[in-house]
């Protein structure tokens, strides 16, 4: 995946949050997914990493695209917190 | 902002900007003076400890802009310390230095939790087998096993599951582009273009 590949990260894609157009030839897509190798440090075309919360997603400057998938992100997140860590085992 | 901003006040950062200070007053006042009134060139160890203290910890921070200017705050009340001991003396500043040292320890952040890039949105009850990814790369073993002995297969792929579930938390990586210039400072979801040859959500998922 080229998250993947553009961070030396390794992740699992969980499912697709929604997708946005770019331009007439580019469609953003964003998908859920979790690491399960290595921390993203550095971008060839980013100068800033940043792990946000939920609460502070608002607080950065998104690009258009990316800005109008903020409520998909946001109802992703809360569901994930109500459901909590759980390690039960489940059958 | 509210405590995160607080927090930030104390940046280590900052913290060894005082340092740097306080370093190199303590250079110049423990420089062994020679016969002709020059001083050692090794007394200026400490200055050199602090760069490269400085250095490390600056490549931790996230946030570049924000530790420059807690830094040059460091380094302005370093440069008062240094002032104000022609008033309390320079053997008092050596203390002031020790303890500007021992604080800069103390409050150096010494592990930076991982997260996960977004956490899975499945109900947390109920293990979706079924949804897994594969869980051997040899699909022979697994059908074998899953034939064998369904309960443990189920088993391993949960085990699997809920490892993931636990490394995860709630959390969105960000990242802010450099280029091009009309972009430049905007915040996006980090990824790439799909090539040709490459699926949009790698492997295991239409």
């Amino acid at each position: 995946m080229s998250a993947a590949k553009n961070f030396g990260i390794s992740v699992a894609v969980e499912g697709r949050l929604g997708r946005a157009p770019i331009s007439e030839h580019i469609e953003l897509v964003l998908y859920a997914a979790t690491l399960t190798k290595g921390q993203p440090s550095s971008s060839a075309t980013h100068d800033l990493l940043r792990w946000l919360t939920m609460d502070e997603l608002a607080t950065v400057q998104w690009l258009e695209p990316d800005k109008t998938l903020l409520k998909a992100v946001e109802r992703h997140l809360s569901e994930a917190r109500g459901g909590g860590v759980d390690v039960r085992p489940c059958r | 902002m509210g405590p995160t901003a607080h927090r930030r006040l104390w940046h280590p950062a900052g913290v060894v900007g005082a340092e740097l200070a306080g370093a190199d007053v303590l250079a110049a006042v423990l420089a062994p003076r020679t016969q002709s009134g020059r001083r050692d060139h090794h007394c200026f160890l400490p200055i050199t400890a602090a760069n490269v203290i400085f250095a490390r910890r600056f490549r931790a921070t996230a946030d570049a802009p924000l530790a420059f200017g807690t830094n040059l705050l460091g380094a302005m009340l370093g440069g008062a310390l240094e002032y104000l001991s022609l008033v309390y003396g320079y053997h008092a500043l050596l203390v002031v230095a020790a303890a500007l040292y021992i604080a800069a320890y103390l409050v150096m952040p010494r592990s930076h939790p991982s997260r996960a890039l977004l956490v899975p949105a499945r109900r947390a009850s109920r293990c979706p087998i079924r949804e897994m990814p594969r869980l051997s790369s040899n699909r022979h073993v697994e059908t074998a096993l899953h034939h064998q002995n369904p309960t443990v297969w189920a088993e391993a792929s949960c085990a699997r599951w809920s490892a993931q579930r636990s490394f995860a938390s709630a959390g969105v990586l960000a990242a802010r582009r450099r280029t091009p210039a009309d972009l430049a400072g905007l915040w996006e979801f980090p990824g790439g273009k799909v090539e040709p040859g490459e699926s949009g959500a790698g492997r295991g998922r239409p």
